[in-house]
This record gives structure tokens, C-alpha cells and sequence, in this order.
């Protein structure tokens, strides 16, 4: 009864944290949009950026993220506490990353991706999604640092320095979590997606530091403890009886 | 009532310790690991946001790459705004009509104490004007300049009549978008005697205006120790330091808000040493002046191959002025053609001016008298020259909307 309950409140909130979060990311796209448009016309509605193609851009993909992230929440299946951990971090980054790129038009899509996040959060136990963070944090670590390498990337010069910096980077994300049977792969990834932006941008200090760190820490995540993980990830975990 | 036992409570005894400390070393190492990681974001976030990795690109490096875009007269002011100038302060601003080029001076983007008499803003006037003439010739205009025009305006420094003739392609012309001030170290190579009859074959056509090039290593020594006391004397005098600060663009941000001024890339660093001075915070103004002095003692000084005077029969005389500028623009573009890079070095005429304006004692003008050792003849600019040990980088520009009325 207890947890027909739970089940029946989690899916409510989960619903209404995808349609708060959907309509979030639309009214997201809809502001990184006017801000390529007409942003430097209306500076004081876009915070006057320097960029506002650029930011405006990205305000989009960012948005776009948060809408996939909210049309998960929708499927019928519970979600396991891995991918609502990948969905609260989907919708928080933007929210809080375009304040910075769209100025005010971001006020409200950020209330209602701030709303759905603690939503998504708080549908389920949130020690389980604190469990996952805790148990995957060399794996956060590596990807922070594969964020690292885009932001350093989006600023580079010429275009094949960008490529190969953005590529890498995002590469450098993924990587801690494919599957760890193809622990080789991995590794491969890791080494041929961080040296080369490394290499040809080594007297910036930042790229090569920042390589060195994903690799060794990367390689570190790659080889931990598997067994403990494997349940939490693969297990839905959505009520609170069950600890 | 039975408390929950948790595998580590059912241990034995021995093995507890081990296991505590062996998880609490677990959480200090993540903990440091996370820290390191932390201040690489840091420093990423600098790299990103002062440009680390595209210094010289973006909207203020624009008018360097499309300066040849437009046939016509604004063509010939897009090869202007590229000219060399104090602090790259851009100190002009154009009128453009299909048949004329007027250019004036800019009264809002003085450099202050530094050029109380405006000397140095009319020797940047010269070299936009040179750069002008340059691409017009380029363009097949035959153009004819009146300095100074207006007697009751001081600001409006020349027009230039285009009048449809030949194009008069030239090596000059073509060195303008490579032409950048080298502040960094030179090689010990000596400048060759050609290479300086060649520059100073540059004068050929100016009156009232000569280059004198100081080469032997007492001379250079003398005209060094010079500089370096001018220099110690301007950022010992807190109005001329603060003037030189206020031209200083410490950032991205500042550099793409203003488009003009001194920047972290031309002070010709090593890549690692500039690196580290984009992602450290913004210096001070005192501790810019240290980094001035120490890089006049140690680099600008010590590497010179050699130092250039171009001098006047009279530095009151503001077409004498644009005339020097225009030589010493001439003698910058020769160089390039050359492999050979140049920075101006005025903390001397910076100090005779500052000391006329005073009405202190002149202490600079006698001694450089005494060097140059030519009666009649008053220096303007400084300079020296060399083979560079490294490249020097672009300076941001204005855009032309910028710069025309």
C-alpha cells in the first residue's frame, strides 16, 4: 500500500517536473533564438552581451539538452537512479549557466527548470541519488574536466584547434561512462581524446594540466570497484522503504 | 532493542584501524584530487576568457585582415587606422567624401602628461598619413596633401585630394598588415649597414626631417642608460604613470570594449610568460611600471641592435611633426620588408616635453643634445631596431564606422 503510494506520487511529480521542464527549455530555445536575432537591439533584455550569437547558441543547445532530459521524465518506466541524477544535472546546468548568456529573458525559464530539477530530485529518495554521485564521483570529476577542455576549446583559434578541443572534450565526457567492458576502448578514447588539443596548445598551461588530470584520473575511475556500482545503476530505485 | 551492525561493526577488532584510516586517507586524497581539479577549472575559465588561445583574433584584429577590402577612398583610410601610434591611443578620425580624404586629430584620445605638447599625437598622424598615401598610390590615385589646412583648427591635420591616375603598387604598401611593434628581445645580429642606408634612404623626399642611427656600443650604451633614467623618471612622476596605466587593456573584455590601447599580447613575452600573465589577475599599475622598467633594463635596452633618432629643425612645428611621423612609418614598413623589427622607445621627448611643461629644470634635453651632437637639429622620436628573437603580435584596431564622421 505504502508503496503503491510512493510509486503513484513519484510518477505525479515526475510528470509535472517534465512538463514544468519542458516548457522551460522551450521558452530557453525561444530566448538563446532572440538573442542571435535581435539580441544587440534590445540589450537591455539580453545583458548587452559582446557575442550574442554565440551565447545565444549555446543558450539553445543548452535548452535543447534540458528538453531531451524533460521528454525522459515522460516515459511510462520509472528511471533509474543513475539517469535522474543525468536528468537533474541536465536541467541545472542550463539554468544556471544562461544567466550569464541571455541576460533577463532567462529569468523565467530558469524558475521552471529550477522547479522541474527539484522536482525530478525530490520524486524519489534523494539518498539514492546522492549514493549515486558519491559512488561515481572519480567519473564526475573526469567529465568536469572534459567541460573543461570544451570551454577552453569554444575560445580557440584556428578552426582546427576548435574542432579538436571541442571533439576531445566532449569525448573526455563520455568516456568514464561507457560500458567497462570495453575497458580498453576507454582508455584509447581517453588518451587519443585529451592529448592532441594538449599537445598543440601546450603553452597555455591550463590544457596540458587539465589532459594530465583526466588521464590519470580517468584511468583511475576506469579501474575502481565495479561490482558496488553496477547494482545502483542498473537497479530503479524509487521508494522509500526500501533502505 | 538491537542497534543495526554494519559489516565494518562485525570486523575484528585488529582490522578496524585500518580500515578507518584507509577510508579517511580515501576521502582526504578525493578531497585533494577535487581541490586540483577545482583550480584547473580556474584556470581554464582565464584561458577562456582572456583569450589564451586566440590572441589576435575576433572583431578588434579585424581591420588588420580586411584593410584591402574596399577599392575606394575608405579603402585608403582602412590602410591608415593601421598605423603605428602612441599607446595605440588611435588618436584621428576621417572625413571621406569620393574625391577626399580629411583627417583630424582625435582631442578625446589624448595621451595626457605624457604628450603635453602633442608631439607624439601628430608623429601617429604622420604614419596614418603615410599608410594613407601608401594605399592610395596602390589604389591609382594620384593624391595631393595639405598639412595642417585650417588655420583656425588645429584638429584638422590634412586633406587629401584623390585625383584618378596610376596605380603605383609598392613594397611599402604591401608590408602595412605585417608592420606590429616588437617589444620583445632581439637577436644578437647586427642590422646591416645596407639594410640602414635603406632605411634611410627613406627621408629622401621629406624636408626638415633626418635620421640619425646610434650604433656603436659606447653610443648605445650612453643613449640606454638614458632611457632607463627616463623611464625610472616617468613612473617615478604618479601623473605620466597614471596617463601610461589608463592606455593599459588588462583583459578580453577591455580590449573588445575599447579596441585600442596596450595589451598583454605586444609586450612581446614568451608564451609561457604570457600565459601566466593572463591567467594571474590583473597587475597593478605600480606593478606594470616595475614589469616597463624591467623589460627597458634587461630586454629593450640590452638586446638593441640599434637605436634610430629621427630629428627636426623644429619640434614646435606640428607639419615637421606629421613629416617625422611619416618618415619614421616609412622606416617601420622598410624594416619589416627587411625581417627587421623596431619599437619606439620615447621616454626621453617624454620627459623634455613634461620638463618644458612644468618649467622644471631640462635635464633630458641638453644630455641627448650632448649625444646627437648635431646643433639646429631637435630629435622627435626614438627607436630601435634589430633582428627579433620572436614574432611581434597584432594590436587591436578600431573599425573604420569608428573613426569617420
Amino acid at each position: 500500500m505504502t508503496s503503491d503510494l510512493t510509486t503513484s506520487r513519484a510518477h505525479d511529480s515526475g510528470h509535472l517536473a517534465a512538463r514544468l521542464g519542458l516548457v522551460g527549455a522551450i521558452l530557453g530555445m525561444v530566448a538563446g533564438l532572440v538573442q542571435m536575432t535581435v539580441g544587440t537591439r534590445i540589450p537591455e533584455w539580453t545583458g548587452a552581451k559582446d557575442d550574442p550569437v554565440a551565447l545565444g547558441a549555446l543558450t539553445v543547445v543548452l535548452s535543447a539538452i534540458a528538453a531531451v532530459a524533460a521528454s525522459r521524465l515522460r516515459t511510462p518506466e520509472q528511471l533509474t537512479a543513475q539517469r535522474r541524477v543525468a536528468v537533474v544535472v541536465a536541467f541545472i546546468i542550463p539554468a544556471v549557466l544562461c544567466f550569464t548568456t541571455v541576460g533577463r529573458l532567462w529569468y523565467i525559464p530558469a524558475a521552471l527548470l529550477l522547479a522541474a530539477c527539484a522536482l525530478t530530485a525530490a520524486a524519489v529518495d534523494t539518498r539514492d541519488l546522492f549514493t549515486v554521485v558519491r559512488r561515481n564521483r572519480t567519473r564526475w570529476l573526469v567529465s568536469t574536466l572534459g567541460a573543461f577542455v570544451v570551454l577552453m576549446a569554444v575560445s580557440a583559434a584556428p578552426a582546427l584547434t576548435l574542432v579538436l578541443g571541442v571533439v576531445g572534450g566532449l569525448a573526455v565526457t563520455v568516456a568514464p561512462w561507457l560500458p567497462r567492458r570495453t575497458k580498453p576502448v576507454v582508455v584509447v578514447t581517453m588518451l587519443m581524446a585529451a592529448l592532441p588539443f594538449a599537445v598543440i596548445t601546450w603553452w597555455s598551461i591550463a590544457s596540458p594540466l587539465v589532459a594530465v588530470l583526466a588521464v590519470i584520473i580517468g584511468i583511475t575511475a576506469i579501474r575502481g570497484n565495479t561490482h558496488a556500482d553496477q547494482a545502483i545503476l542498473t537497479t530503479p530505485r524509487t521508494l522509500t522503504g526500501t533502505r | 532493542m538491537t542497534s543495526a551492525r554494519t559489516a565494518e561493526d562485525d570486523a575484528p577488532d585488529e582490522q578496524r584501524p585500518v580500515s578507518s584510516r584507509r577510508s579517511f586517507l580515501g576521502r582526504v586524497g578525493f578531497g585533494a584530487v577535487t581541490v586540483v581539479v577545482a583550480g584547473a577549472g580556474v584556470a581554464s575559465y582565464r584561458v577562456f576568457d582572456n583569450g589564451v588561445l586566440d590572441a589576435g583574433s575576433g572583431e578588434p584584429y579585424d581591420p588588420w585582415s580586411h584593410w584591402q577590402d574596399d577599392p575606394g577612398p575608405a579603402g585608403t583610410v582602412a590602410a591608415a587606422i593601421l598605423a603605428a601610434n602612441p599607446h595605440n591611443s588611435q588618436p584621428w578620425t576621417f572625413a571621406i567624401t569620393p574625391t577626399r580624404v580629411e583627417m583630424f586629430a582625435d582631442p578625446t584620445r589624448r595621451i595626457g602628461t605624457l604628450d603635453p605638447l602633442l608631439r607624439e599625437q601628430h608623429i601617429g598622424l604622420g604614419c596614418a598619413l603615410e599608410n594613407l598615401l601608401l594605399a592610395a598610390a596602390t589604389r591609382g590615385y594620384d593624391a595631393i596633401v595639405t598639412l595642417m589646412p585650417t588655420d583656425s583648427d588645429p584638429t584638422h591635420v590634412a586633406t587629401v585630394d584623390l585625383v584618378a591616375g596610376d596605380r603605383q603598387p609598392s613594397a611599402l604598401h604591401d608590408a602595412i598588415p605585417d608592420r606590429h611593434t616588437n617589444r620583445g628581445p632581439y637577436t644578437d645580429v647586427a642590422v646591416s649597414e645596407e639594410i640602414l642606408s635603406a632605411l634611410t634612404a627613406q627621408a629622401a623626399d621629406l624636408d626638415e626631417v633626418e635620421v640619425r642611427w646610434i650604433t656603436t656600443e659606447a653610443d648605445k650604451a650612453a643613449f640606454g642608460d638614458l632611457l632607463i633614467e627616463a623611464t625610472e623618471a616617468i613612473i617615478s612622476d604618479p601623473e605620466q604613470s597614471s596617463d601610461s596605466f589608463e592606455w593599459f587593456r588588462n583583459n578580453r573584455d577591455d580590449i573588445e570594449r575599447h579596441m585600442d590601447g596596450l595589451t598583454l599580447d605586444c609586450q612581446g613575452l614568451s608564451p609561457l610568460t604570457l600565459t601566466m600573465a593572463k591567467i594571474l589577475p590583473a597587475s597593478s599599475r605600480s606593478a606594470g611600471d616595475r614589469f616597463w622598467l624591467t623589460q627597458t633594463r634587461t630586454v629593450h635596452t640590452r638586446t638593441a641592435a640599434a637605436y634610430g633618432v629621427i630629428t627636426v629643425a623644429d619640434i614646435d612645428d606640428p607639419v615637421q611633426c606629421l613629416d617625422g611621423g611619416r618618415l619614421a612609418q616609412r622606416i617601420h614598413l622598410a624594416a619589416t620588408m627587411n625581417g627587421v623589427a623596431m619599437q619606439y622607445m620615447n621616454q626621453i621627448t617624454d620627459r623634455i616635453d613634461r620638463e618644458r611643461t612644468t618649467e622644471t629644470k631640462a635635464t633630458y634635453d641638453p644630455l641627448i643634445a650632448a649625444l646627437l651632437a648635431e646643433p639646429g637639429r631637435q630629435p622627435l622620436t626614438a627607436f630601435r631596431i634589430g633582428h627579433p628573437a620572436r614574432p611581434a603580435r597584432r594590436s587591436p584596431r578600431r573599425p573604420l564606422t569608428a573613426v569617420t564622421r
